[in-house]
């Protein structure tokens, strides 16, 4: 593992639009680490997509628990760990293909979906009685 | 707190709507009581155009309410169009399935101009 040149740890309630607001905190974080940087709007889409898992799954959308975003940069990748306090590994279902994802009756289910595509790595993981979700972009 | 919106203006055959705020979960009452979607959008109408130019955030909730419009009125033999979309969002839209269904545009004259060569022809 290469050493890290950044390190940043942002933790917000379980609200809707909390993802939002850490979105543009990690915009600037990362604009004065790596100014230019090619996919930051991939990366927060996919971010603010694990928060919401985060408040909507993990949490259950109770306000007082926290998620936490963990961001660390090294050489030759962005790592984002974001940790809920679900005490259960989500169960992660196979994707169904896009028309059939269109017929469903409440088509959600979209932010996973996304992080896949949008990153070069995500997983679930647990430690402590918490869950997270690694997604990583290489640089 | 970013309130969001939805504007309606028609113009012939056709049903517009300005979007002012997130494409999020507050937008989702709003946009799937515009109207009885499944209706069709009224009157005869068959063209939808949502302007995006000014919403600055669409997330997974937003992108299933698109869903959740399109679907309906693709049945009730409507078209919908889009304009306003940057790069990214419009990356988003083709990822999910949306750009199928939804066609997008640089700018609504654009789209005027396809929605009456559309009637021209009769489809």
């Amino acid at each position: 593992m290469k050493e890290a040149i950044f390190e940043q740890q942002w933790v917000m309630p379980s609200a809707y639009g909390s993802e939002k607001a850490v979105m543009q905190k990690v915009k600037t974080a990362i604009s004065r680490i790596c100014p230019g940087e090619q996919r930051i709007e991939d990366m927060l889409t996919a971010i603010a997509e694990a928060c919401l898992n985060a408040i909507e799954h993990g949490n259950l959308a109770d306000f007082r628990l926290p998620v936490t975003l963990q961001l660390t940069i090294d050489g030759e990748k962005y790592k984002f760990r974001i940790i809920d306090h679900g005490s259960n590994m989500p169960v992660v279902q196979d994707e169904l293909p896009l028309p059939d994802k269109w017929l469903e009756e409440h088509p959600r289910g979209w932010g996973l979906f996304l992080i896949r595509r949008l990153s070069d790595h995500a997983a679930f993981g647990s430690e402590n009685g918490e869950v997270y979700l690694d997604i990583i972009f290489y640089r | 707190m970013n309130e969001f919106r939805a504007d309606k203006r028609i113009a012939g055959g056709t049903v517009i709507y300005d979007l002012k705020g997130d494409l999020s979960n507050q937008a989702e009452e709003v946009m799937l009581e515009l109207c009885e979607w499944e209706k069709g959008l009224g009157q005869g109408r068959r063209f939808l155009i949502l302007n995006f130019t000014e919403v600055p955030y669409i997330n997974s909730i937003g992108l299933a309410v698109l869903i959740r419009i399109i679907r309906p009125l693709l049945r009730a033999g409507c078209q919908t169009f889009a304009y306003g979309v940057t790069p990214h969002y419009q990356k988003l839209f083709r990822m999910v399935g949306l750009t199928e269904h939804m066609m997008i545009y640089p700018n609504e004259e654009a789209i005027v101009q396809r929605i009456e060569h559309l009637e021209a022809q009769g489809e």
